[in-house]
């Protein structure tokens, strides 16, 4: 790594980007509200973000305590009928305490999708490491990255209205004409929570449009396209699909939104509408937002692959072009969630069209298996979670053929089979990532390091937690248990309490990650600039990082995976060593 | 990012323009100001191809409704606006123009009378369209009060119909306010000029964006029978 | 310290823009050219209402029966030359970075499968299973939609009543039933009105189909007396003069 002065350097060293001003707390306030700086903005999304996961996560508990037992009808000592068994004893009748139900999951799936989970690992992690993986001094638009941020904000406050305001019953998909009808829902809640919605496309959008220009505009001189970290790849693609997707589910909230004050009849069947358009215009975004979902939590794997296996990655341009190619079929392929409903000719098509998803898809896996092949793999968190992710995000993917195929889908659409598919993807898959490269750079972050053996064992309580409450989902699905019900026959219970148990162990565990995290930060050890000898830039960068990210503008020399022929920086070298010159004539491998 | 340099008030505003210091240079900062718009303008496209697709479905279901619900727009005021926009998307490119070489005079002129047009647009909108249309009862689902409507599905037709050109109408007034904002800072600090004019650019692109989308919505509302 | 790099490298210009022609300077269309296009797009303007108004004089004065889709076909392709001359030079995609017209070229493709594949479904829906047919119902069903002011009951059987209970069927039933209750007139004339509103002349009956066109004017005067305002909701205000020519 060359640096050398450009007319655009401070030339001074500046302190890091965490030195709260002179001032004191108001000061210090007013400096993280208006600041424009890319890494303050993605650790304020980080805090916001994780604390929503929380509200959602407790939300799904109560959930899963609720179906411990199911609803049923029993005579008393008086020989009067009462219903037993619902832990929601909200309402005044058991139709009442049931609609708690509904809204208890609709709060846990609407805050995990728009609040958490979409914008979760671009906006955080993204926010903070996009400028500093290619060299940059912040992102291309400073000042509408903040705008992104407040109108996460309003769009936050939205959705937490509506809850506040009893909530909203209609599932996060806000399916026509449930949430257009008056029946449905009493309040005007679905507008208060489409509105949130809305808005927070808008942050999507901004936040994406910002990640394109940065990465086209601002690579730091020598980076070429393809020397770009692979986590890059995955935001660019991630991008792509908010700017090309996010504006066609903003039209079909504002017009759901009409449906509900004006009832214009586009979605209302009642008014002559077509409420299967309304799932096509929902699941055009939506669908391809499960790849926004994904597709970062597949860059941060890559990272920690490679970096805790010490290895160049395996298929680095076919990993790049996979993330493309997975951004673009994943345009082709909404209608599988329609298949039950929609004409024939269509889900044939539509079903086709889904398989094509696993190509890419199992490109990657691949790829990341092959750079564990004979790697020097350090078997610390960041790496237990990339193994996690592996694990469970292959049972999610192929879980997900069986529902991409019509005649199994019919017995299986709407049951907790899928319940269980999407979990293990988005659970499993992108917030396994998600923690996994918060503690990979947490060093980075805080300039902290964290406690390695609690850091493990959250992980192994998550992983095993995880598995007792959605694998037994897998089953429950198979043998006909639809989702969305608070009640259901008796021979489902023994897997519901398995289910419920598993999910009390994996809370648990996201709370030994949280008191690990907040340890850290009071009294965790100094980081080193490098903990784990990565090369890609931000590992050139201080811990935490200073002001402007670098001293002088980088320049790139090496590819961010060439840990065969370049001692990682701010490492001794002793504890990376580089592989042994092969003898003359032997292959690689 | 725009950013003056108040200090010096001797030189026009395009000449005392500071790029901001993330980027490498002036050309780089417009060229990533411009990306961004494009990506902008892709997302505003397809906000309408909602609306687009909406009215494709229940067309060609409902062909008659659609038939019947069109009768009673004029396509003489509908004509007339298409000649508005195209004027007024005419006068922004030229102000451009005028910005690239330096002539602050006709930047200025080709502005206000593309906001003259923006206005008169909205003002012919508003008066021959949708007011009387409305006081007629013809108005988008459960408000439609008109007790002789062609078909039983005419409020959808008439749903399409608001939604369409009130998101449209609704984006004129936005261009139309970006376009005030430019004249404005022209007037106050010649803030457009060969080596600064992202704003103007920008501005401008959104308003040929606005006048394209309504070269579309024009056939398919007033002429398609 | 300065850097000891080769020649060819330019830091300020890292991937060598320069050197593909990225960066060639700002374009400034030519005033010609402008001129050119915006009396281009005048003059498209004016052959696609004449396109529009002949074919109308074709099926409703010649009686000619055309194909549907061939108005669709001109308009559209018109409207595709003139926001293809728009985008081509006022928005300068022509002589700017190609990559902004990618950028609309995908936004084009996402919009191509929105439409296309959305519209095969609604096309094709319910080719095997009849009732997959019926999730649109022409008109709509009304039932749990509340029409304002709804309090008229139709029995479907020539009586009209008001009840307190929302009206199930098309809001133009309703509205139908609620004008003719309101003003007392018979069947046959509120089909008179009915033509004189929706520019049915010729008294037959039959509006616009997929095949004939009618001619259009616009709002129809007839409007201006016949409809009801319903903001007041007082029925005699409505009260239309029954002799009074459509007012164009």
């Amino acid at each position: 790594m060359t640096t050398i002065p450009t007319p655009h350097d401070h030339g001074h060293h500046e302190g890091s980007y965490l030195t709260p001003p002179k001032g004191g707390f108001f000061a210090a306030v007013i400096q993280w509200a208006t600041t424009v700086d890319h890494k303050k903005l993605g650790v304020m999304y980080t805090v916001a973000v994780l604390s929503l996961f929380m509200v959602g996560g407790l939300a799904a508990l109560l959930v899963r305590v609720e179906l411990w037992e199911p609803t049923r009808v029993v005579l008393n000592e008086a020989g009067e009928a009462v219903t037993t068994g619902q832990f929601f004893q909200l309402g005044k009748t058991p139709a009442e305490n049931y609609t708690w139900y509904n809204r208890f999951f609709t709060i846990h799936g609407a805050i995990m999708v728009f609040l958490v989970i979409v914008p979760g690992v671009p906006a955080t992690l993204g926010n903070f490491l996009l400028p500093l993986m290619l060299g940059a001094k912040d992102v291309a638009f400073p000042r509408l990255n903040l705008l992104s941020w407040y109108i996460y904000c309003t769009g936050a406050l939205f959705a937490i209205l509506s809850l506040i305001n009893t909530g909203v019953d209609t599932g996060w998909t806000f399916y026509a004409p449930y949430s257009s009808s008056h029946a449905a829902n009493t309040y005007n809640n679905v507008v208060l929570m489409t509105t949130a919605a809305f808005i927070l496309g808008f942050s999507s959008i901004l936040t994406g449009l910002n990640f394109i220009v940065t990465i086209h505009k601002l690579r730091c001189p020598g980076m070429g396209w393809f020397d770009m970290p692979l986590f890059v790849w995955a935001m660019y693609a991630t991008s792509i699909i908010q700017v090309l997707a996010t504006p066609v589910i903003g039209i079909t909230l504002l017009l759901l939104i009409f449906e509900r004050i004006f009832h214009v009849g586009i979605f209302d069947p009642a008014m002559g509408g077509d409420p299967v358009l309304f799932q096509h215009f929902f699941w055009f975004y939506s669908h391809p937002v499960v790849y926004v979902m994904i597709l970062p939590g597949m860059g941060i794997a890559s990272e920690m692959i490679a970096v805790h296996a010490r290895k160049p990655i395996f298929g680095y341009r076919a990993i790049a072009f996979a993330s493309l190619g997975i951004a673009g079929v994943g345009f082709l392929v909404w209608g599988h969630h329609m298949f039950t409903a929609m004409g024939e000719l269509a889900s044939t098509i539509f079903s086709a069209l889904t398989f094509f998803v696993a190509i890419p898809t199992a490109v990657k896996v691949f790829n990341w298996i092959a750079t564990l092949y004979k790697g020097s793999i350090a078997f610390n968190t960041p790496m237990l979670y990339a193994l996690t992710f592996l694990f469970l995000f292959s049972i999610g993917g192929l879980t997900g053929l069986p529902l991409a195929t019509l005649a199994t889908d019919m017995h299986l659409h709407d049951s907790y089979f899928v319940v269980a598919h999407f979990h293990y993807v988005m659970m499993g898959g992108t917030i396994i990532a998600f923690i996994g490269g918060l503690h990979h750079w947490w060093p980075k972050i805080t300039g902290k390091m964290y406690t390695e053996w609690v850091g493990m064992t959250g992980c192994i309580m998550v992983f095993i937690g995880f598995n007792v409450t959605f694998f037994t989902q897998f089953f429950l699905g198979t043998q006909g248990m639809p989702r969305r019900y608070a009640s259901y026959i008796d021979e489902f219970q023994t897997l519901h309490q398995i289910s419920t148990v598993g999910s009390m162990i994996l809370g648990a565990g996201m709370f030994v990650q949280l008191g690990n995290f907040l340890h850290s930060i009071v009294a965790g050890k100094k980081a080193p600039p490098n903990p784990w000898g990565g090369l890609s830039l931000e590992w050139y960068a201080d811990s935490p990082p200073s002001e402007h990210n670098f001293h002088h503008e980088p320049i790139l020399t090496h590819g961010p995976y060439d840990y065969e022929d370049v001692y990682p920086p701010h490492c001794d070298p002793a504890d990376f060593p580089l592989p042994e010159p092969l003898p003359a004539g032997a292959k690689h491998h | 990012m725009t950013t003056i340099d108040t200090h010096s008030k001797r030189q026009p505003g395009w000449k005392r323009y500071a790029f901001a210091n993330h980027f490498r240079n002036a050309e780089d900062e417009f060229d990533a100001c411009k990306l961004g718009f494009w990506l902008f303008l892709a997302t505003e496209i397809l906000l309408f191809a909602g609306l687009f697709c909406a009215y494709a479905m229940y067309r060609v279901k409902f062909p008659e409704a659609f038939a019947a619900g069109s009768h009673h727009l004029d396509i003489r005021w509908g004509g007339l606006n298409t000649l508005v926009l195209l004027v007024s998307s005419f006068t922004v490119a030229m102000s451009i123009r005028c910005a690239q070489l330096d002539n602050q005079k006709w930047l200025r002129i080709n502005l206000v009378i593309t906001i003259l047009c923006a206005f008169m647009f909205f003002f012919i909108k508003l008066t021959f369209e949708y007011i009387p249309k409305w006081s007629h009862g013809i108005r988008p689902g459960v408000l439609y009060s008109n007790p002789f409507a062609g078909h039983p599905q005419e409020p959808v037709w008439w749903s399409v119909y608001y939604g369409a050109t009130g998101i449209h109408a609704l984006h004129v007034l936005i261009g139309a306010s970006l376009l005030l904002w430019c004249l404005y800072r022209s007037l106050r600090y010649k803030a457009y000029g060969p080596t600064h004019y992202t704003m103007l650019e920008n501005s401008g692109l959104y308003w040929h964006l606005v006048d394209v989308i309504w070269i579309f919505l024009f056939p398919l509302l007033y002429l398609i029978h | 310290m300065q850097p000891h790099q080769s020649a060819a490298f330019d830091p300020n210009d890292p991937h060598g823009f320069a050197e593909l022609g990225e960066h060639h300077g700002h374009h400034i269309t030519s005033a010609r050219t402008l001129v050119t296009i915006i009396l281009v797009l005048v003059g498209l303007t004016a052959l696609t209402v004449g396109a529009s108004e002949v074919e109308t004089y074709l099926t409703t004065e010649m009686g000619w029966l055309l194909p549907d889709w061939l108005n669709a076909a001109i308009a559209m392709s018109i409207a595709v030359v003139k926001g293809a001359l728009v985008l081509m030079f006022f928005m300068a995609l022509k002589y700017e970075n190609p990559l902004y017209t990618i950028i609309f070229l995908f936004c084009m493709f996402a919009f191509a499968l929105f439409l296309g594949l959305t519209g095969m479904e609604v096309d094709n829906r319910g080719h095997l299973y009849d009732w997959k047919k019926g999730v649109i119902t022409e008109g709509g069903l009304g039932g749990s939609v509340m029409y304002p002011g709804a309090t008229i009951h139709d029995d479907h059987a020539g009586t009209v009543t008001f009840a307190p209970d929302s009206f199930s069927g098309p809001l133009t039933e309703y509205l139908k039933a609620k004008y003719i209750a309101e003003t007392g007139i018979s069947e046959e004339e509120y089909h008179r009105r009915w033509a004189e509103a929706n520019h049915v002349h010729d008294h037959t009956g039959v509006l616009s189909t997929a095949d004939r066109s009618l001619a259009r004017t616009g709002l129809s005067g007839a409007l201006d007396t016949a409809g009801p305002d319903t903001d007041h909701g007082d029925a005699g205000h409505a009260e239309p003069a029954p002799d009074q020519p459509a007012g164009h």
